[in-house]
């Protein structure tokens, strides 16, 4: 199931996970949330998964 | 998960600010100055105020189109602090404006949710006392 998790901290800092994707469709997905909140300039951290869908087509290819 | 992101909350939607004030009981209004401490004369661009208190947080446009929220915590308005009560805007909006912040997060994913097919919002108090909004696509 994709999830787009927001947890606000008492000091107003917000940390944004995409959860649930394979692929780079997540950074689509929360674009628009991120522009909202302005976050979308803040420290970013991609995980194995962001690099899935490529790496499968790089095997196709080969 | 795929990606992470993290920064400080940055207020650009003023109707989703209307929105938070709203639910914690107070009222955004267009204003040029809010009541603080030096009276009814600090300049800002909106004001949320709350019936019964007299001071009221200022709401100022940044360079960028962000704002910034200013508010004076000073005063029970109780004891000889007279028109002085920035504690009823902190019981009502958080210390910090925390409540305030959070509400408008919630408020900004929801109608961001909104504008998405399939996508709902859950609203969560996690133990350790931050607020998470779980947006699921069915």
């Amino acid at each position: 199931m994709k999830e787009i998790i927001i947890e606000i901290g008492e000091d107003g800092n917000i940390e944004l996970r995409a959860e649930g994707y394979k692929g780079k469709q997540c950074k689509a997905d929360s674009k628009d949330i991120e522009e909202a909140l302005g976050i979308s300039d803040g420290k970013r951290k991609t995980l194995p998964e962001y690099h899935l869908t490529e790496v499968v087509k790089q095997k196709q290819r080969a | 998960m795929s990606h992470l992101v993290s920064a400080p909350l940055r207020i650009r939607s003023i109707p989703d600010l209307k929105r938070a004030a709203q639910a914690l009981g107070g009222e955004l209004e267009e204003s040029a100055v809010f009541t603080s401490y030096q009276g009814e004369n600090v300049p800002c661009s909106y004001r949320i105020k709350v019936k019964g208190v007299n001071y009221q947080i200022g709401i100022q446009r940044q360079n960028d189109n962000t704002f910034i929220m200013q508010h004076d915590p000073y005063g029970t308005g109780t004891d000889g602090y007279g028109r002085h009560d920035g504690q009823k805007l902190v019981k009502a909006f958080g210390l910090g404006l925390s409540k305030l912040s959070e509400e408008y997060t919630a408020q900004v994913v929801t109608t961001q949710a909104r504008k998405k097919i399939g996508w709902t919002v859950v609203r969560k108090r996690l133990k350790n006392g931050r607020l998470q909004l779980r947006m699921v696509h069915a």
